[in-house]
């Protein structure tokens, strides 16, 4: 019996050079398309989900010209915006469409202050972020830079990524967004003819000395 | 083997692209969970600890937090000792103030009144007459004292709910007397400006980016009708009857 001595076969070189040419793709690939597939862009931005009321800003905001800040009250004094409780909307529902079985829930809740409507929540942040709405809307940052054109939603969708690129893209260069405190809740606003956005942005950036946080990570994560 | 692996790797996160990206009602994925949700209540958040699944806490009824106390009921409640609705406005009356004024106004009051408080807003054409708000340019209610308009802010009258709740006792006495303006720049007459003033230079441009003079940047077709409250007085003066 001749000991068997156990010789590869020529093609196993080309195998394993082929395999590891081809564990080196699926590597990047991983990579490549983990990152893209995982950006807030891809995962977060279009969001829509239906509301336990048919509440429509299209109609409130935009028709109606409402100001944000009527139901939104707390944003130009508080780190959160109040999304606005029953009363709020009964000021004008205990008269118009009153019996309307779209309202019901408001009815309900506006009877029973221990059962709110359960309005879901689009935007959210991890709760490991610190964000505040007074901050940006009193040194002019508009509604419209970070929630789209909500007053033309017939139901709210989220349009930005919220991550923290997208975020420090702005603070880099703030005087991109950056506009006359009054005009913060006018979704449609734009520039004045004859001046352009840089002008007026850098105008209000350096009179308030805005800062916003861009290397110091503590000013976000807290 | 491994061309087919990278070939079916491929493909499933192709296939899986699709699904992350949250078409409308599916709920975004959370890639790396890690400290997204802590086990804290953030503002209006929902608790399964309450009975009633809210994590912010109503005051117990019959309360006033520490340091809330406020005893000057003219400005708390727009009466007198008596109980009598105080005729003036607590706030002493200065630009800021109007200011002030006009903006809240406009945000909290204009839906239903109209910017010119001529009960002519936005819902009254929407709702088909289902609200009527009233005029605030009524003669009754130019006579009428301070504090009652303070009060129908506080706690509504007939038809019209409290807004109270929204609106801080300051502010309110703000859109006090930007009403007071608004009536007085509806009904203002020739002779009420100021002998030996240039009305031209007088008109006022309402944005605070324009405190140099850059008209411009102030008349956007947003600035409202009745730009800021006293100052247009003198503006509404000229056209006015006569
Ligand atoms: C009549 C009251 C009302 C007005 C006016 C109003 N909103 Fe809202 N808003 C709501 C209610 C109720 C919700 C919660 C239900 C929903 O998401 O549609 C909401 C939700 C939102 C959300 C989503 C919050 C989340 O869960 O992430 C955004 C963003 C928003 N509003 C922005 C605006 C802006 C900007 C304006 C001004 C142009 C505005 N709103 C005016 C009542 C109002
Ligand atoms: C300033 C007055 C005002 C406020 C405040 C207001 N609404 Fe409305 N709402 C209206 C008007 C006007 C209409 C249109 C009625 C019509 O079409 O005849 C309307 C219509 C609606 C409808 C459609 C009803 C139907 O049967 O077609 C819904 C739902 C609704 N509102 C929800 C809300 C909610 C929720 C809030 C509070 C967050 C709210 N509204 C606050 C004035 C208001
Ligand atoms: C600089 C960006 C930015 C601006 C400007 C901004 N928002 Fe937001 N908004 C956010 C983010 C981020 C969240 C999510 C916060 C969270 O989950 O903690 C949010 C959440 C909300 C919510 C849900 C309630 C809450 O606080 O989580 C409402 C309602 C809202 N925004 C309304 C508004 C309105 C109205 C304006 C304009 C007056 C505005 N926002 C301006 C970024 C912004
Ligand atoms: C469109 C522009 C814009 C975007 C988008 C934006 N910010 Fe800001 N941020 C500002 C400006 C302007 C300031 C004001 C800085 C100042 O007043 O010095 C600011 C200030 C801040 C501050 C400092 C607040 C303080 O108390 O000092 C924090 C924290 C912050 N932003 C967090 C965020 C986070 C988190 C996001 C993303 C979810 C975000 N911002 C997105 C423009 C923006
Ligand atoms: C302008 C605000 C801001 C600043 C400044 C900031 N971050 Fe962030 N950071 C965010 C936001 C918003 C997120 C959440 C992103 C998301 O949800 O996709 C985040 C997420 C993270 C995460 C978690 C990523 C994950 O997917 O779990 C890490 C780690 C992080 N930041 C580190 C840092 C470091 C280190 C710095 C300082 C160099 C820094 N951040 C500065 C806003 C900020
Ligand atoms: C939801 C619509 C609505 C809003 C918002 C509203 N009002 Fe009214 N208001 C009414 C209606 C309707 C009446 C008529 C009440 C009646 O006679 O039945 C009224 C009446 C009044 C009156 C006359 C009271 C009297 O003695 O006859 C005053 C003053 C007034 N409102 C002031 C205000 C001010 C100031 C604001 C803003 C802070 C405001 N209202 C916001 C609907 C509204």
């Amino acid at each position: 019996m001749k000991a068997t001595k156990l010789i590869f076969p020529k093609w196993i070189n080309t195998a394993v050079r082929l395999a590891l040419v081809g564990a080196a793709l699926t590597a990047g690939a991983v990579v490549v398309l983990g990152k893209f597939l995982t950006m807030p862009e891809t995962v977060d931005v279009g969001y829509q989900p239906t509301q336990p009321v048919p509440y429509s800003h299209k109609l409130h905001a935009g028709e109606m010209g409402m100001d944000c800040r009527f139901c939104h009250s707390t944003v130009d004094k508080a780190d959160f915006a109040a999304v606005p409780p029953a009363q709020t909307c009964m000021v004008c529902h205990t008269a118009i469409k009153k019996d309307s079985d779209k309202l019901a829930l408001i009815r309900q809740a506006f009877a029973d202050a221990s059962k709110p409507v359960e309005w879901v929540k689009v935007h959210k942040l991890p709760d490991f972020v610190y964000f505040s709405h007074k901050v940006h809307v009193n040194s002019g940052v508009s509604c419209v830079s970070c929630h789209g054109r909500v007053d033309q939603m017939e139901v709210v969708q989220q349009q930005k990524p919220l991550g923290m690129a997208w975020c420090i893209e702005c603070h880099k260069a703030p005087e991109n967004a950056l506009r006359p405190k009054e005009f913060v809740t006018k979704l449609d606003w734009t520039p004045p003819p004859g001046t352009t956005q840089q002008e007026i942005g850098l105008k209000i950036k350096n009179e308030n000395k805005i800062h916003p946080p861009v290397e110091n990570c503590a000013g976000c994560h807290r | 083997m491994t061309r087919r692996i990278f070939i079916l790797l491929v493909l499933a996160s192709a296939l899986a692209g699709c699904g992350l990206r949250p078409a409308g009602n599916t709920t975004p994925l959370q890639v790396h969970p890690d400290m997204d949700s802590q086990p804290k209540f953030k503002a209006q958040s929902a608790s399964a600890f309450f009975a009633d699944g809210r994590s912010n806490r109503p005051a117990p009824l019959g309360t006033i937090a520490q340091g809330h106390l406020n005893e000057d009921d003219g400005f708390v409640m727009g009466k007198d000792a008596s109980g009598n609705l105080i005729k003036g406005n607590p706030v002493a009356v200065t630009e800021a103030l109007l200011k002030r004024g006009q903006e809240r106004f406009n945000i909290n009051c204009a839906t239903c009144h109209g910017q010119l408080g001529d009960g002519n807003g936005a819902v009254k054409t929407r709702s088909f007459g289902a609200l009527a708000p009233a005029n605030l340019q009524d003669t009754r209610l130019r006579e009428i004292a301070d504090g009652h308009i303070f009060d129908v802010i506080t706690n509504g009258i007939r038809t019209m709910q409290p807004l109270g709740g929204n609106i801080p006792v300051s502010d309110r006495w703000a859109i006090v007397a930007y009403v007071r303006a608004l009536q007085r720049s509806q009904s203002t007459n020739i002779k009420d400006v100021p002998a030996g003033t240039d009305i031209k230079a007088a008109d006022p441009s309402s944005s605070p980016v324009s405190a140099a003079p850059s008209p411009a940047v102030g008349s956007s077709p947003a600035a409202s009708p009745a730009s800021s409250g006293a100052a247009s007085t003198t503006k509404t003066a000229a056209p006015t009857k006569k």
